[in-house]
């Protein structure tokens, strides 16, 4: 599994990854209250010059952005029928536009540049009980289960298909998921043995 | 929360990424493939309740965020988000968080019937509400609109809701995590 960035060296690329979101919220926020159709073409076209400035390749974005361009083209073809053209076009260059800003960020920054500032942006949940380092745990135990998952999957379904059994007898996902939370479990406390806990309750206490 | 808890967490939003990466199995007469992730949300929200439930969901929309392909389809990033059907991945989360509060106020004498009305309770009905808002302030779309658009999904999404209430019933039978502290658990 690949992360989605395609590395380069422009000035997209440069910036800080706080920044690029900042941005995207402030664009993303004007494209949705927008209404006028020259101006979103005008978004739309801004937007592609921001790829090339990046050195993405347009059509290698298009492809990874498929399936939403199709969704947003069901929508656009609803509004043509239901709402006239005019409609239809301001639906395309919303979505289109906000899509491809958006994309346009994850394309360009770092996925643990993108994890560090997701959780520095969710520093106020922290009241909540979510410590940085309780997020940073389960973010890289959540990467960690994932292949892990995927082989318990495919050793189950082979050992099913090797007996005859039919294969759709793995949607009853019960004696896998126990299987996993067991899993799961012993994990649990070999952090636990590991002396996690003890750090955060001692930080509980300071607080 | 707990380490226990924290684990739980992330091996529920790993589930979800392995419910997008999955080979789709196709289902005879549904036009929909059963792989999509909305089952994710459904077994969080059944399995561990409403504050971990929702948080697997949010640490999931986190991983997407941060740009792993690991939507349904190998999609993923911030533009998936910002997309049409952003609104249903955000609302994985509310949907987690409401079947995960009810199914824990009807832990006692819950029964196959009634988590499977929870599942299309929290996974269908409130999830739909979000995503059409959704689908409406992202693609400047009509409410009634969206809603059109989106009514394909239903019958895929009961079968999800089917699948995750077996799966519900067979976990509080063989490894509650509700009200039950989920410590002493022989495996």
């Amino acid at each position: 599994m690949l992360a989605l960035y395609v590395p380069g060296n422009s000035a997209i690329h440069a910036a800080s990854a706080g920044l690029k979101l900042a941005l995207l919220l402030i664009a993303g926020a004007a494209i949705a209250i927008l209404s006028s159709v020259p101006v979103l073409a005008a978004a739309l076209a801004v937007a592609l010059a921001l790829y090339i400035l990046a050195g993405l390749s347009l059509r290698a974005a298009l492809r990874a952005l498929m399936p939403v361009f199709l969704t947003i083209g069901l929508f656009v073809l609803l509004q043509a029928i239901f709402a006239g053209a005019n409609a239809a076009a301001l639906t395309g260059l919303k979505a289109t536009s906000l899509v491809l800003l958006a994309s346009l960020v994850t394309f360009t920054t770092r996925f643990s540049d993108m994890t560090d500032a997701l959780i520095a942006a969710s520093r106020p949940l922290a009241g909540l009980g979510l410590s940085p380092e309780k997020l940073g745990l389960a973010l890289a135990m959540a990467i960690r289960f994932i292949p892990v998952l995927m082989k318990d999957y495919q050793d189950v379904q082979a050992a099913r298909l090797a007996r005859g059994a039919s294969p759709w007898g793995v949607l009853a996902l019960g004696p896998l998921l126990v299987k996993t939370l067991c899993m799961a479990n012993e994990l649990a406390e070999a952090v636990l043995a590991r002396g996690f806990e003890e750090r955060g309750s001692r930080e509980r206490r300071g607080k | 929360m707990s380490v226990r808890d924290v684990v739980l967490v992330a091996l529920f939003a790993a589930i979800m990424a392995v419910l997008g990466l999955a080979p789709k199995i196709e289902v005879g007469f549904i036009p929909v493939p059963i792989t999509a992730q909305l089952l994710g949300a459904m077994l969080a929200g059944s399995i561990l309740g409403a504050l971990r439930g929702a948080a697997a969901m949010a640490l999931f929309l986190l991983l997407v965020a941060a740009g792993l392909p690991v939507l349904a389809g190998g999609r993923g990033g911030l533009g998936v988000l910002a997309g049409p059907s952003g609104g249903f991945l955000v609302g994985y989360a509310v949907a987690a968080f409401v079947i995960g509060a009810l199914t824990e106020r009807f832990w006692r004498g819950l029964t196959f019937t009634k988590l499977l009305a929870i599942n299309i309770f929290g996974g269908i009905i409130v999830l739909y509400a979000i995503g059409i808002l959704g689908i409406s302030l992202l693609a400047g779309v009509p409410l009634k609109t969206a809603a059109y658009g989106s009514m394909i999904f239903v019958p895929g999404d009961i079968v999800k809701a089917v699948l995750a209430a077996a799966a519900g019933m067979f976990v509080k039978r063989g490894y509650p995590l509700i009200h039950d502290g989920g410590d002493e658990h022989q495996c």
